[in-house]
């Protein structure tokens, strides 16, 4: 086990917003939610806390440790230098679980969305409204068929 | 197209948020004006933050019918020789422009109903059966807020948006429900959020909520948020500051019409 590793999260460019021991970090086009556990890890890899110290600190086996750290590197919330380290042998979810190292709820997730922009969001049940479009009202969002033509870019057009 | 064409101006404000109209016939402007979106107030101001201009091309000599184009901004929206097509393009396109320029408010796509003085909010895409669901809901007592966007205040509150309800028939074509069909009580005042619906309608589903930590209320409110990229502080302090004191509910649903019932029900 890498326990000599002083992992350090990247904090720059977040907007860093906790909420009951979660914590929101919110970059313009992703946000990332970490549980209390992904949450409690992250914050102290401020580089001065070594694997060992934070899973003595956190009172969480060196395993959880390392499986968050995987997690959070894989979202790149790390400084690359951890990652040789991290990767060297990963542990799946799996392994992680088989290998008892789960103390009750206490399984790290780093959830990820990417932030829709304001054309994503359409009114009106994503009316068509493209320029050349004929016909009455038409859905093309990709999940309804398009009714008067074929859907390109959004939008349908007859072709 | 020169600036002395626009013969016609009529800008308004809603929610703070500055909206210029201009065409260069007026019986047109009169026609956009019949969907500005809720509690809008007209304005004298010519500095706006979004500028609508629809150029309406007389009739042809031959008797074929002009085209009409909106521009949004300095971009062509919508061309068209149908008329209504092109109410419908701005209609949809400015409570957009209104989502994204109002002051110190955060635009969430969702449906919100009132029940016993707190909201409860149904964000979610297109297609998840929202309006469906608030019509079924202010059927069963409900006070009518939003089939459209949640407007939430600093203080996680949400205000009234209240259009005309808009539901898709089989046909996926868009019929709209006036204020009379719909019945029940309209929302006139901001109330405080109390339960947030993560769900989307699927045929035979049965309602099994499991409760959502505010992080993950946070995600989903965010998901459906006009200007969630926007970097502004206030989305997420709002949108946290919602999830945090709101009950967060997650499960497919069956058929709105008993399922409305039911969720009033058990939230009284």
């Amino acid at each position: 086990m890498a326990t000599s590793l002083y992992p350090h999260a990247r904090r720059e460019g977040f907007i860093i917003q906790p909420l009951d021991g979660e914590l929101i970090l919110h970059d313009g086009e992703v946000t990332h939610l970490l549980n209390v556990t992904a949450a409690s890890v992250w914050q102290l890899c401020d580089g001065h806390h070594s694997l060992a110290e934070i899973s003595q600190e956190l009172a969480l086996p060196e395993e959880t440790i390392v499986y968050t750290l995987q997690q959070l590197a894989r979202k790149q919330l790390l400084q690359k230098n951890a990652d040789a380290v991290l990767f060297s042998k990963p542990l799946t979810r799996r392994e992680f679980l088989k290998k008892g190292a789960l103390v009750a709820a206490a399984i790290p997730v780093v959830k990820t969305i990417q932030l829709p922009s304001p054309q994503d969001i359409p009114s009106n049940g994503g009316v068509c409204t493209c320029p050349d479009c004929t016909g009455v009202p038409t859905t093309c969002d990709g999940m309804t068929p398009c009714q008067v033509g074929t859907c390109i870019d959004g939008c349908c057009q007859v072709i | 197209m020169k600036p002395q064409i626009w013969t016609h101006h009529l800008n308004f404000s809603c929610y703070g948020a500055r909206i210029g109209t201009r065409s260069n016939d007026s019986r047109a402007l009169g026609e956009l004006q019949t969907v500005f979106p809720p509690h809008w107030k007209l304005i004298t101001s010519l500095n706006v933050d979004w500028q609508y201009s629809l150029h309406c091309a007389p009739p042809t000599r031959s008797g074929r019918k002009p085209f009409h184009t909106l521009f949004s901004n300095d971009e062509q929206l919508a061309r068209n020789k149908d008329f209504a097509r092109i109410v419908q393009a701005f209609e949809q396109d400015v409570q957009l422009a209104v989502a994204q320029k109002a002051r110190a408010k955060v635009f969430v796509h969702a449906g919100v109903v009132g029940w016993r003085g707190r909201a409860i909010l149904i964000p979610g895409r297109s297609y998840t059966g929202k309006s469906t669901l608030v019509r079924e809901l202010v059927r069963a007592g409900a006070t009518y807020y939003s089939d459209e966007y949640a407007v939430l205040d600093e203080r996680g509150r949400v205000h009234p948006f209240a259009r005309q309800l808009a539901l898709r028939d089989e046909n996926s074509v868009n019929r709209k429900l006036s204020f009379e069909e719909l019945g029940g009580g309209i929302g006139k005042h901001p109330i405080p959020i109390g339960t947030i619906l993560a769900t989307k309608y699927r045929a035979r589903a049965k309602w099994r909520p499991r409760v959502l930590t505010p992080g993950l209320g946070s995600l989903e409110l965010l998901a459906n948020t006009v200007t969630a990229r926007s970097g502004q502080p206030i989305v997420l302090e709002v949108l946290t500051r919602v999830a945090k004191h709101a009950t967060i509910l997650k499960s497919a649903r069956g058929e709105a019409d008993g399922f409305a019932h039911q969720l009033l029900q058990q939230l009284a």
